[in-house]
């Protein structure tokens, strides 16, 4: 697999929208940890050993590909990957921004992009699941799998009293992240999102907005994810998030069913004026873009918008981001380029799969 | 990491610059990161914790360093990150209330790697045969308990 497939596509197993539960959960990641047994953590690697720890994790990453049925992993080295390149492989959650920031960061990438591994970013790997909807017993089961691969061929930094061995204290132990993106415009429109965090906190787990910055979440998409890692087994980290995101789940439903009861005319109205706004624009930010993207989403899951499948709102996501619309035209853009250049794609994915939809053509 | 700026201090402060819709980021140590002035600063809050904490045991002060990737634990304060993994075992008496803190536990309880756990699976099993041995022994069940104290005894000829 080239880099080009994977950041040319907009849409990745994650975004088909076709997981349990998607009209509310947009996508489960679960994320471990790990180090390689007696060598400095990547802040500390000079070039050489650096060097050496990416050889050993692709070669690893060959044998995984070829003793088991997770199919084919393609290595990548970051600094053969271009900087527009990059930009998309963060929107598309594959990277975090910080990689490649270290000496000697590569990618492992799955051909359906459920797994991916970064090497020598905060730790020498970064094993990630990511899957479509509610799914964190698959995304564990596979991130588990894929663990015992490398493993087969590494010798990880593990301790008896502190688990698996990593360079932030915080992710010491299990060394697993595990979370869900959620969707909620029902409950932010009825400003009932507010009284999330709290609840969530409670139960040791994180929420936060996934695009815009600090209080305000735009597109409405939050993410839970555990902040524990030591002294809790993997399952009842699974478990905890799973409890919190069922309970997120119900009051959502509940929150559209309100809409639907008691402000049926408004959200339609709110809904067609955004699916109008992305068909029918010349120029659009990406702040817009996303806000309207959280009304058209809402506006499929409440059958009010037909012709529109959540697969296509979904790509949506990663297709209006600043960095999947700067590679698309391969050059530097100004914003206002970049704002046209948005629109057109926008349309374009709409309009991707039409069928019976009154006002397009 | 040292900071970009002096290439002295340790970086302990991410900046991140937006103009004219670029971004520009640079690590730091504090002092470049206050003469560069009107920056947005972004401090790793682990970083603080460890800056204020009281609970570090006094006598152990003196600033030793991990043999292996030769970190001090006076960086690590700075750094927020362990050198390596034998820090852990450097530094245990020292990061344990640290993880005490942020975790509320010192203790790993879940998965074992095959090859670097193979020790601690066996003591594991161990433990959760001698807690049937007791339950044995409690229902008087002698056979039983026969057969699990040498089951133990081998595994425990396993680790030595």
């Amino acid at each position: 697999m080239k880099i080009d497939e994977v950041v040319g596509r907009p849409g990745s197993t994650w975004m088909n929208g076709s997981g349990p539960d998607s009209d509310v959960v947009l996508s489960t990641r679960i994320r471990l940890a790990r180090n390689l047994q007696g060598i400095p953590f990547p802040h500390l690697l000079d070039t050489k050993t650096a060097a050496e720890v990416l050889d050993k994790v692709f070669s690893a990453a060959r044998y995984a590909s070829e003793n088991s049925r997770i199919g084919n992993l393609s290595c990548f080295k970051m600094d053969q990957v271009k900087p527009l390149d990059r930009a998309v492989l963060v929107e598309k959650h594959l990277i975090s921004p910080q990689h490649g920031k270290a000496p000697h960061g590569g990618v492992i990438l799955s051909e359906d992009e459920t797994i991916s591994i970064m090497v020598n970013e905060e730790d020498h790997l970064r094993i990630q699941g990511l899957f479509s909807g509610m799914q964190l017993e698959p995304a564990w089961k596979t991130v588990d799998a894929v663990d015992d691969l490398f493993e087969h061929n590494l010798t990880y930094a593990f301790s008896a009293e502190e688990g698996y061995l990593t360079s932030c204290p915080t992710n010491v132990g299990t060394g697993m992240r595990a979370s869900v993106m959620v969707h909620l415009p029902a409950l932010s429109a009825i400003n009932q999102v507010g009284q999330l965090a709290p609840v969530v906190a409670k139960f040791g787990l994180l929420v936060r907005g996934l695009y815009g910055e600090g209080t305000e979440a735009l597109g409405d998409v939050y993410q839970i994810s555990n902040q524990v890692t030591l002294g809790i087994s993997e399952q009842d980290i699974i478990s905890k998030v799973l409890d919190v995101a069922k309970q997120v789940m119900l009051h959502e439903r509940k929150a559209r069913e309100y809409l639907m009861q008691e402000q049926k005319v408004q959200t339609e109205d709110r809904v067609g004026r955004s699916l109008g706004v992305l068909l029918h624009s010349s120029l659009l930010s990406s702040d817009e873009a996303i806000s309207h993207w959280s009304n058209i989403k809402l506006g499929i899951e409440m059958g009010m918008i037909k012709g529109v499948s959540r697969k296509q709102a979904n790509q949506l996501l990663v297709a209006t981001r600043v960095g999947y619309i700067s590679r698309l035209s391969g050059r530097e853009l100004t914003p206002a380029q970049r704002d046209h250049l948005r629109a057109e794609t926008v349309k374009k994915i709409l309009k991707s799969e039409q069928h019976g939809m009154g006002d397009v053509r | 990491m040292v900071c970009q700026e002096c290439g002295q201090r340790p970086a302990t402060v991410h900046v991140v610059r937006v103009v004219n819709n670029r971004k520009s980021e640079a690590y730091l140590c504090e002092e470049c990161a206050r003469s560069k002035g009107n920056m947005e600063i972004v401090f790793n809050p682990l970083v603080s914790l460890l800056q204020g904490f009281t609970a570090f045991p006094q006598a152990e002060m003196e600033d030793e360093k991990c043999k292996l990737c030769g970190m001090s634990f006076s960086d690590f304060k700075q750094l927020g990150r362990m050198g390596c993994d034998g820090c852990y075992n450097t530094f245990r008496p020292k990061i344990d209330p640290v993880l005490k803190r942020v975790h509320g536990s010192v203790k790993h309880v879940g998965k074992v790697p095959a090859k670097a756990g193979a020790e601690l699976k066996i003591s594991r099993e161990i433990e959760r045969l001698r807690n049937l041995l007791q339950a044995a022994v409690k229902n008087e069940d002698y056979e039983r308990a026969a057969s699990l104290r040498d089951q133990i005894r081998e595994l425990e000829g396993n680790i030595e």
